[in-house]
């Protein structure tokens, strides 16, 4: 239920987003979405981040800054209803097409360090955290020095609780899995620049037989705002050569 | 703060100077309400209720706001930038997510006996606002005493 509360957020902002937008609109819009219009007791932690990505941290918080300006805008938020729920929405201008290119090439490594994550199945005792990459492999020099930055831990009525599945602890002290608990796993991949990078973080909850993400706003792609133009025939491409393409091709039909 | 100390501070000049009168050696704080009083930072509601990040303000001195950082370390490339925000690697129980096998309460006392040794304050009395029962145990096995505040 919280996660969809906070996918209908994201849904709303998405489609709000364009450059030029505040860092703090976005926050307030999304503060709103899920407090008054989805009705949550208590919204905690909604984050815009413009500017240098992960520097320190993709945590920070509300400062004033244009969207557009700043290239991209990635916004996180927690809300505390049982379930938190981070995703990552995107908007880029033109100025900001080469660094956009180059967290491009961060974020296809998430979904891979999702599944990695949640490989883990109910009763098993193995040592879940031992799929995610190591620290030096995606450049820190130690587990504490990136933890949670790859981490996974329980949500039920508050946000933080057991199990905890990481490489700084889980390694030597690992928590079983069964049916019913509910994650967050939390994941970060540096870009090639040095100082950008993707955060993705998902919800699952474990099955009898595995596991299901209950976190459904698309991840898995950088996302370029701005409102889709749906025909009758489709959703018409943003880019004019691709429009230009696909009329060439029913015209040549 | 005001309850902690007495003094009603109010910014984080008023906390340097209540704490240079005050008989500890240095003021532990996880509230963030008071963090924010001595350090002038805020850093969202995301950490309110945590009871996991916190600053030091001792006797003398600026606050160290260890473990101030929200959630992991910098990106190498901030800490190749020499920032002041590439120290301290975070240190928690998580809520008690971590369980204490885990040894993350010994790893918040070391850290906070590490910035107290290194002012020459690590037998001096220490102040502390909240703080988990399991990080308040490590710094007594370190070494630290406590008691209760005196009435005033």
């Amino acid at each position: 239920m919280s996660a969809m509360m906070v996918d209908a957020a994201y849904y709303d902002l998405y489609k709000a987003m364009k450059p030029g937008m505040r860092e703090n609109e976005a926050v307030a819009l999304v503060a709103e979405t899920v407090a008054t219009t989805s009705g949550s007791e208590y919204v905690e932690g909604v984050n815009a981040i413009s500017g240098e990505r992960c520097s320190p941290h993709p945590h920070r918080l509300l400062r004033s800054r244009h969207c557009g300006q700043a290239t991209r805008s990635t916004t996180t938020s927690c809300i505390r209803h049982g379930v938190s729920h981070l995703l990552l929405p995107h908007v880029r201008d033109r100025l900001g097409v080469a660094r956009t290119r180059r967290r491009l090439q961060a974020v296809p490594r998430l979904p891979g360090c999702v599944d990695r994550a949640d490989s883990a199945r109910a009763g098993s005792r193995r040592r879940s955290s031992s799929v995610w990459p190591k620290a030096q492999e995606f450049g820190f020099p130690n587990e504490e020095a990136a933890f949670a930055l790859q981490m996974g831990h329980g949500i039920g009525l508050a946000i933080w609780e057991k199990p905890m599945i990481s490489r700084l602890v889980s390694l030597e002290h690992p928590h079983e899995i069964k049916p019913g608990m509910v994650f967050a796993l939390e994941t970060f991949w540096p870009s090639t620049d040095g100082w950008s990078a993707a955060r993705i973080e998902e919800e699952i909850v474990v099955t009898q037989t595995g596991h299901e993400v209950i976190t459904r706003f698309p991840a898995e792609q950088l996302l370029v705002a701005g409102a889709p133009f749906v025909t009758v025939g489709g959703t018409l491409p943003i880019d004019p050569r691709d429009r230009s393409a696909a009329q060439s091709a029913r015209w040549s039909r | 703060m005001s309850t902690t100390t007495g003094c009603g501070a109010s910014d984080s000049h008023a906390s340097r100077s209540c704490s240079a009168k005050s008989s500890m050696g240095a003021l532990l704080c996880f509230d963030m309400n008071n963090v924010r009083y001595i350090t002038s930072t805020h850093i969202g509601t995301w950490a309110q209720d945590k009871i996991s990040r916190f600053t030091l303000l001792p006797q003398r001195g600026r606050a160290d706001s260890l473990g101030l950082r929200l959630g992991g370390a910098p990106s190498p490339a901030a800490t190749a930038r020499g920032s002041a925000n590439a120290r301290a690697p975070v240190s928690r129980s998580m809520r008690g997510a971590m369980t204490p096998e885990m040894g993350r309460a010994e790893d918040v006392a070391k850290k906070i006996r590490i910035e107290l040794e290194k002012r020459g304050l690590h037998k001096e009395p220490l102040g502390v606002d909240v703080i988990e029962p399991d990080v308040m145990l490590a710094l007594q096995r370190g070494g630290h005493r406590h008691r209760r505040r005196p009435r005033s």
